[in-house]
């Protein structure tokens, strides 16, 4: 036999008898799953499988199983089986309870007692366990107004579970929930009058609807009141809405139409500033070309004027400095003659000077006429004192010394005095004579010019003679003239007379009108004035003389 | 092969492991079937009494025949009976040329096979699930934090509680407090101790 076919016998053996292990195993092994938890009994004693599995040995053990799914049980009392409430009455109530099987091993080892596979069949549990959930119900019920089973769902389900709580647990049993999904009234004809319940109920019942419907009645009435009257304020608001809208729209017209009118004239109040603006720009305009001109007018103007006052200040200048000059001239002139004058005092100062030297010198002289007596006096006292006192000699002839001294200083300037003196005599007597000099030259020059003007008024011409004549009489003309005329003064009066018959006699005419008289009349005056005229031929002769031989009116004039 | 197989020499082990493919084949059969077979074999075997071990107790427990199914023991005994029968026989023929009487060589296999058979066994027991739960027992539930689910919890009326077990699960139970508190909806709470089903609580700070 070969080896590779011993290998394949036991590996096929192997392999054979682990698969049939396997299969056994399989057909063994118990599952539970999330709906199922099973409870198995017998070799080894109870062991709740819930969410896993175990090996079932067949004869030696046994698998219950408990449904874990939640159970929907619904129980329904109404009509005459209908619930009675705290406050005495019939409600028809539908509750639905959610129960399971709760998950713990007591729970469910419980179940699997009580129940075993009716957890799985709903209609069997629920004939099961349906009185429980009634007696709760009623008595949950009894405790609770059907208002306030009617609001107070979390207080009801409570109350049902402390109440099955503990008919559940029996049973291995939890509820999970429980809803009312039906709550209402019994209908009243399941109310019998003859229930002590019912009959409490009753009239409760009676009250209130009764209450209500006149509640109900009051609500309608007040209602319609109120929707008439509400329509009869819709009206009136929709009226007024209406009159105001047309208001509104009155006065929105207005608005437009004013701030229509208002935008005109804008418009034209612009259009008027714009051409006012215009204008004024023009005349703005002309005028700084007016003003420009003028400017420049008034500029040659005053450029104009200013150069006439330079040329007059010039010309003022001009002539002040002639009159300046002028002056200065004649200052200088004035100041020359001050000069003379000044040279003049000190002339006469020196002359002064020289006067009052000889004076000194007389003083001096007198004056060392008195000090020799005085040395005189002063040796005689000095030989007194010589005499009286040898002690003091030192001393005077100190003195003496001194005083000797002092008088040859003041002898010399005696001297020097003398000299002096000396000198300024000689010096005002060669002054003088150069004077005196001057003088006769001055006098002599005054000499030559008289003889010289003399000599030419004699050299003078016959015509110039006759013209001095002639200007000596213009002179003295007038005074001649004044007197000659003299006698005409006394005339008082003219008076013309006319007197006819008096041939050739002239006669006098009052009027000193000059019309045109006739011939006779105006000869006659003639003649009566030449009469005055005695002395006109003098008169004339003299006016021939010098040329003015028809003068007469000049004479007259003179006469004036 | 066959001729290996059916050498007389080798008729206890391979009568063994006919035993083993009819035994499995059965299996098969009743699981198409339906037939609980295994289960009639399991009620033949006496119940053993495992709290009061005699000495085929003690030797079965040694075998680990009451830790393991009867049929799965003896079908990996069988198994291990015939190929360890084959082996010896094998090992033998090629050895001396040719095979042995069958009783020698099957007391032989017979002692080589029991030990490796407790050995599988107890390898067996490890590598095959046995039984798991998540169910909770009611006490475990006690030092664990719930909150009030529905209505208040007073001293007169106990309130649902809901609360997690270690495994996740979420337990609707009825608590209500230890004292003459009122406890509101959505209450932290803490269980501690258990009362004719319902749970006395403390609130739960924080």
């Amino acid at each position: 036999m070969e080896n590779l076919d011993f290998i394949l016998m036991v590996a096929g053996a192997v392999v054979a008898g682990l698969l049939f292990i396997g299969l056994i195993f399989t057909k063994l092994y118990h599952r539970a799953s999330k709906e199922v938890a099973f409870v198995r009994t017998g070799m080894g004693g109870e062991k709740v499988v819930k969410d896993g599995g175990t090996l079932v040995l067949p004869v030696l053990q046994e698998v219950i199983n408990v449904n874990m799914n939640t159970l929907r049980l619904e129980v329904r009392r109404a009509n005459e089986a209908a619930l009675i409430t705290r406050d005495r009455m019939r409600v028809d109530v539908t509750a639905e309870f959610y129960v399971r099987v709760a998950p713990t091993v007591e729970a469910i080892s419980v179940a699997a007692q009580t129940l075993g596979n009716r957890t799985l069949e709903v209609d069997a549990l629920k004939s099961l366990i349906e009185g429980k959930f009634v007696d709760v119900l009623r008595a949950v019920a009894a405790e609770m107004a059907m208002e306030e089973l009617h609001e107070k769902r979390s207080d009801f389900v409570q109350r049902v579970q402390n109440n099955v709580r503990v008919d559940l647990e029996k049973n291995g049993l939890e509820l999970e929930s429980v809803s009312l999904t039906g709550l209402d009234q019994t209908d009243p004809k399941f109310f019998r009058v003859d229930n002590a319940f019912d009959a409490e109920g009753l009239t409760q019942l009676t009250k209130i609807t009764e209450s209500r419907r006149k509640q109900r009645n009051d609500i309608e009435r007040e209602t319609e009141v109120q929707i008439q009257e509400r329509n009869l304020e819709t009206e009136q608001r929709s009226l007024a809405i209406k009159r105001e809208s047309e208001y509104a729209r009155l006065q929105q017209e207005k608005e437009v139409e004013l701030r229509r009118a208002a935008q005109t004239t804008d418009i034209a109040k612009e259009r008027a500033d714009k051409n006012r603006e215009a204008e004024l720009v023009t005349i703005e305009a002309d005028r700084a070309i007016e003003e420009a001109r003028i400017a420049k007018e008034r500029e040659v103007e005053a450029r104009e004027i200013d150069k006439r006052r330079q040329l007059e200040e010039a010309e003022i200048v001009r002539k002040r400095t002639l009159e300046l000059a002028e002056q200065e001239k004649a200052i200088a002139l004035a100041r020359k003659s001050e000069e003379e004058s000044a040279a003049r005092a000190k002339a006469s100062e020196a002359e002064a000077l020289s006067v009052a030297a000889q004076e000194n010198v007389r003083t001096v002289q007198e004056t060392a006429v008195a000090e020799r007596d005085k040395q005189i006096e002063i040796i005689e006292a000095s030989k007194a004192a010589e005499m009286d006192a040898v002690k003091i000699r030192v001393a005077a002839e100190t003195e003496k010394a001194a005083a000797e001294d002092r008088a040859e200083a003041l002898l010399t300037e005696a001297k020097a005095n003398a000299e002096k003196a000396e000198i300024e005599a000689q010096a005002e007597a060669a002054a003088e004579k150069t004077r005196a000099d001057a003088k006769a030259k001055s006098y002599e020059v005054e000499a030559a010019g008289q003889r010289a003007l003399h000599e030419a008024s004699n050299v003078l011409s016959p015509e110039q003679v006759e013209m001095q004549l002639k200007l000596a009489l213009y002179k003295y003309l007038p005074d001649i003239i004044r007197e000659s005329v003299k006698p005409l003064e006394n005339i008082d009066g003219i008076k013309i007379v006319q007197m006819d018959g008096f041939a050739g006699q002239a006669s006098g005419h009052g009027d000193d009108k000059r019309e045109g008289g006739s011939g006779n009349l105006a000869d006659s005056v003639t003649e009566a004035a030449l009469r005055y005229r005695t002395q006109a031929p003098l008169v004339d002769a003299l006016l021939g003389e010098i040329g003015l031989k028809d003068g007469i009116t000049k004479l007259d004039k003179l006469n004036s | 092969m066959w001729d290996f197989i059916l050498a007389s020499g080798n008729l206890p082990f391979s009568l063994a492991f006919v035993l083993v493919c009819a035994i499995g084949l059965l299996q098969l059969l009743s699981l198409l079937l339906g037939l609980g077979l295994s289960e009639l074999i399991d009620t033949a075997l006496p119940d053993l009494d495992i709290d009061n071990p005699g000495f085929f107790a003690n030797g079965f427990n040694w075998l680990c025949l009451g830790r393991l199914p009867f049929l799965i023991w003896l079908l990996l005994w069988l198994l291990l009976f015939a190929i360890i029968g084959w082996t010896l026989q094998w090992l033998l023929m090629n050895l001396l040329g040719g095979l042995l009487p069958p009783l020698p060589v099957a007391i032989a296999a017979l002692a080589v096979s029991l030990p490796l058979q407790r050995r599988l066994s107890l390898l067996l027991v490890k590598l095959l699930p046995t039984t798991e739960t998540n169910a909770v027992f009611q006490r475990e539930l006690i030092g664990l934090v719930g909150e009030v689910v529905i209505g208040e919890a007073s001293r007169e009326r106990a309130a649902e509680v809901s609360v997690t077990d270690k495994q996740g699960h979420k337990h609707y139970v009825m608590a209500k407090p230890y004292d003459d508190l009122v406890l509101s909806q959505g209450q932290l709470v803490l269980l501690f101790d258990l009362e004719d089903g319902i749970y006395l609580v403390s609130p739960y700070p924080g």
